[in-house]
């Protein structure tokens, strides 16, 4: 399937002869090109819409958003190329190398020092403070989806348009056992119950993997996803999460767990860390933490 | 000044809501974006003036979009958008001469992608061409012809329209009455 891509995409960039491609797999669906117009290494991303219902209007607002984001912490959308029988785009991205799972692994006794993590959790909430105010949720935050300059521990959030807005993509969802571990408890219950408060949920739990290097929630499939979350975060009740029995009405079916210390499951954070991860970790979305107003949490103050 | 904190403080708290704000620098920008898009517009006018069968054709198809437009109840938005891609689109592209048909295709193209801009919801491409229309094309023919106008009009589908000045205007009338120094340079 992989290979299919790749023969997909030579023809589309020696047609085009703007881009050449370098090398594959920097992750699922990604590519490394050349572009000979600019004499700069890019990364490439190919959409495909085989459905034959026309582009998805999910996709033409978030392409149109993100040409004019401009943000040191977002990957910057270069360009949009349409193929020449004009049935498929191919999106170049700014390069982007080492992504946060790698960099946790290459690097772990730089992510042990606290001042790293508090730059790197800043520079997330920059950038998804900055979307959010364009009215653009992300829902795919995840390690694999930041790239950090090993130099100078910049850190870019990518992959906004993401197959989700496109059922059906050629390039198929690139399913990860990881992808759910960051999943807000809402939208597990719900997919119609995606606001901006969804990006926040899954900061929080990148915030928590920086500190201790594994996921805090790692259900082993998507079904347990939910329980994992109650099993840690507290089971949710009226009290705690006014609406929840209206939208989820198998509440009754998980049992009734206490919600755990985060300091012990996250041991070395300083308490304002923790109170902070609380607030990102809130598990009724309309009491989240915004990001703006994560960004003025004690935490960040010295 | 009081009014005016409160409401600076009220969109800090709920990044959702935090529009741009209306002033001078807003307008500024909101010119320079219109001029942008303005891609070969005199020669387009000229086009529009001297060759009447041209004219005839672009009416036509202002025509088609405002009778399906009426009939998906879509809004005044959408309307203003499909024809500003009309227009913008011919300006910078030159369409065969002999083939009728391909008005007609960038007249359903163009809806299309202002439904999906502007209205909650879309109905199927298919479903567009349900009035009576000369031609009826494929949903595969429509797709490709989307990928050209967006390409063509670079992805800038957020085009700058009165609307957008009429926001800005009544801001500044707003501002106006709640602070004097901003209506003085009104005066």
């Amino acid at each position: 399937m992989l290979r299919f891509h790749v023969l997909r995409l030579l023809t589309m960039a020696h047609i085009q002869l703007q881009y050449q491609l370098i090398a594959t797999g920097i992750t699922k669906g990604f590519y490394r090109g050349w572009s000979l117009v600019s004499s700069q290494t890019v990364t490439l991303k190919q959409l495909g819409f085989p459905n034959q219902i026309g582009v998805p209007g999910s996709l033409i607002k978030e392409i149109t958003a993100l040409l004019q984001i401009k943000h040191p912490n977002i990957i910057e959308l270069m360009e949009v190329v349409n193929s020449k029988e004009q049935t498929s785009l191919m999106l170049v991205y700014e390069f982007m190398d080492t992504s946060l799972t790698s960099f946790m692994r290459i690097h772990p006794k730089v992510m042990k020092n606290p001042q790293t993590i508090k730059g790197l959790l800043r520079q997330i909430l920059l950038a998804v403070y900055h979307f959010h105010s364009f009215n653009i949720v992300h829902e795919g935050i995840k390690p694999k989806n930041m790239f950090i300059d090993p130099a100078t521990n910049t850190l870019k959030i990518t992959d906004f348009i993401w197959p989700r807005s496109i059922s059906n993509s050629i390039i198929e969802d690139p399913y990860e056992e990881s992808t759910f571990y960051y999943k807000a408890p809402e939208i597990l219950v719900d997919k119609k119950q995606v606001t901006t408060a969804v990006d926040v949920w899954s900061v929080g739990c990148v915030f928590a993997e920086m500190v201790t290097g594994k996921p805090l929630f790692p259900a082993k499939t998507e079904f347990n996803q939910l329980a994992k979350i109650f099993s840690i975060m507290g089971t949710p009740s009226e009290e705690t999460w006014p609406g929840i029995s209206g939208i989820y009405p198998y509440l009754h079916v998980y049992s009734n767990c206490k919600p755990k210390d985060l300091r012990k499951l996250v041991p070395g954070l300083e308490p304002a860390g923790i109170d902070l991860l609380n607030k990102l970790l809130y598990m009724d979305p309309k009491k989240r933490i915004p990001a703006i107003k994560a960004l003025e949490h004690e935490y960040f103050q010295n | 000044e009081d009014q005016n904190q409160s409401l600076i403080n009220h969109e800090l708290e709920d990044p959702v809501l935090d529009l741009p704000l209306q002033n001078d620098e807003c307008l500024a920008l909101l010119i320079v974006k219109e001029s942008e898009q303005c891609v070969g517009a005199i020669d387009y006018l000229n086009k529009l003036k001297n060759q009447n069968l041209y004219l005839v054709a672009r009416q036509e198809a202002v025509d088609w979009i405002s009778k399906v437009h009426a009939q998906f109840n879509f809004g005044p938005l959408c309307a203003y958008l499909s024809v500003n891609y009309l227009d913008r689109f011919l300006a910078v592209y030159e369409l065969p001469k002999n083939h009728p048909w391909m008005m007609q295709l960038l007249a359903v193209t163009c809806l299309s992608l202002a439904a999906k801009i502007e209205e909650t919801e879309t109905p199927p491409i298919l479903d567009l061409q349900a009035g009576e229309s000369r031609f009826v094309f494929e949903p595969k023919t429509i797709q490709r012809m989307e990928l050209v106008v967006l390409n063509t009009l670079k992805w800038r589908m957020q085009s700058v329209t009165p609307f957008s000045f009429i926001d800005s205007f009544i801001g500044r009338l707003d501002d106006g009455v709640q602070s004097h120094t901003n209506r003085r340079s009104l005066i």
